[in-house]
């Protein structure tokens, strides 16, 4: 066991005894990597805040559901990010069901365009998609998760899942194109 | 898990170096509120200093306990001047003139109370010899001069009120009771048992 696991295990230990010395720590260990999960699924930095406050909070009081034996500390600490993200996101816009699709058109990114903006530039191009349009983009192209996945997490069908992505993909290379050409 | 396209892995990869806020110790203030207010912890405070058994509202009880006995010390002390001597200075000799007499020079009076024929903490009703009158201004054949103050503190001991002899003028009395009635005729002497 290396030190900073056994320092980790020593954590969730205080933090299990809700040992306010212990959750700071713990927060104050995982505060970047939350934030910048948390940034993906806000409109600003208030809103990253908000997130990662309640987040943070959950995490405290479900600490005590960790396994460690299913997986690492930090993707559980993601996965309820996420969730908080997601409900942050549902809480400005209702996800609705009106449009479906059975496959997802590619539209041609410009990857050499996106190579040369910075992450908060790029930051900025998705935070002008539609709030729905904006969650399904991340938690397909950024976190991974497949359009079954997403669905369930969203509580729509696969088809409104891939239309939102397909929207999405659009509105990213309309963006991409009027940059390319300034 | 599904297959990225090249422009969503450069995108996953530029987000992975997002510039993070700078706002850990205001989202931890925020953090700890709520903890505070759904799952309170017995730990106190952060830093304890070393050895102090209490938290804070031990010591807003001490300082409430210290408070409440400062003003009952004072309150005691105000009412119990008459008998201590603690307000006389050295300049104020416990001398107390006869009102009326021959050296009409007011006493120095108390502080607090100008104007009072007052020995700090006595006060004297004018319809009343004055304590502690000099011999030459009472009767002769009174029996306890006060003693004078020679020093900050006054002697507590007050000689009983000495009624002068009404036949003599030198204290000039209000007249009383019924003219023509001579202070004699004021004397009971019991001749019967009164009966129910």
């Amino acid at each position: 066991m290396t030190t900073t696991d056994f320092d980790i295990d020593e954590l969730v230990e205080g933090c299990r005894n809700n040992q306010r010395r212990a959750q700071e720590q713990l927060y104050r260990q995982f505060y970047r990597f939350a934030m910048t999960v948390a940034l993906r699924y806000s409109r600003d930095e208030s809103d990253a805040a908000d997130i990662l406050s309640h987040a943070f909070v959950k995490v405290f009081k479900s600490i005590h559901t960790y396994d460690s034996s299913k997986g690492a500390l930090q993707t559980w600490i993601k996965r309820i990010v996420v969730n908080e993200g997601l409900d942050h996101i549902k809480s400005r816009e209702r996800f609705s069901q009106n449009v479906e699709l059975e496959t997802v058109p590619e539209p041609v990114i410009s990857n050499a365009v996106l190579e040369q903006l910075g992450a908060d530039e790029i930051m900025k191009l998705i935070h002008k998609l539609p709030p729905a349009t904006h969650a399904v983009f991340i938690l397909y192209a950024v976190e991974g998760y497949t359009h079954k996945q997403i669905a369930i997490k969203l509580n729509i069908s696969e088809g409104t899942s891939k239309w939102h992505l397909s929207e999405a993909r659009k509105s990213l290379q309309q963006q991409i194109s009027i940059i390319n050409k300034g | 898990m599904n297959n990225k396209a090249q422009y969503e892995l450069t995108i996953t990869e530029k987000l992975e170096q997002l510039s993070v806020p700078d706002k850990i110790d205001a989202i931890w203030a925020r953090i700890e509120a709520t903890l505070d207010l759904d799952m309170p912890t017995d730990d106190g405070p952060k830093d304890p200093p070393a050895g102090s058994p209490a938290g804070p509202g031990f010591w807003f009880g001490a300082i409430f306990l210290i408070v409440l006995l400062s003003v009952i010390y004072f309150v005691n002390k105000r009412t119990d001047l008459p008998e201590s001597s603690q307000n006389t200075s050295p300049e104020t000799p416990a001398v107390i003139q006869a009102p009326g007499a021959k050296n009409d020079k007011p006493p120095p009076t108390a502080p607090g109370k100008p104007g009072s024929q007052n020995v700090p903490g006595i006060r004297i009703d004018s319809a009343f010899p004055p304590l502690g009158a000099t011999n030459s201004e009472l009767d002769p054949g009174a029996e306890l001069p006060l003693p004078q103050a020679d020093s900050a503190i006054v002697s507590p001991t007050i000689a009983a009120p000495v009624i002068p002899n009404p036949s003599q003028d030198t204290i000039p009395k209000k007249s009383r009771g019924v003219k023509g009635i001579k202070d004699g005729d004021y004397r009971i002497e019991p001749t019967k048992k009164d009966g129910p």
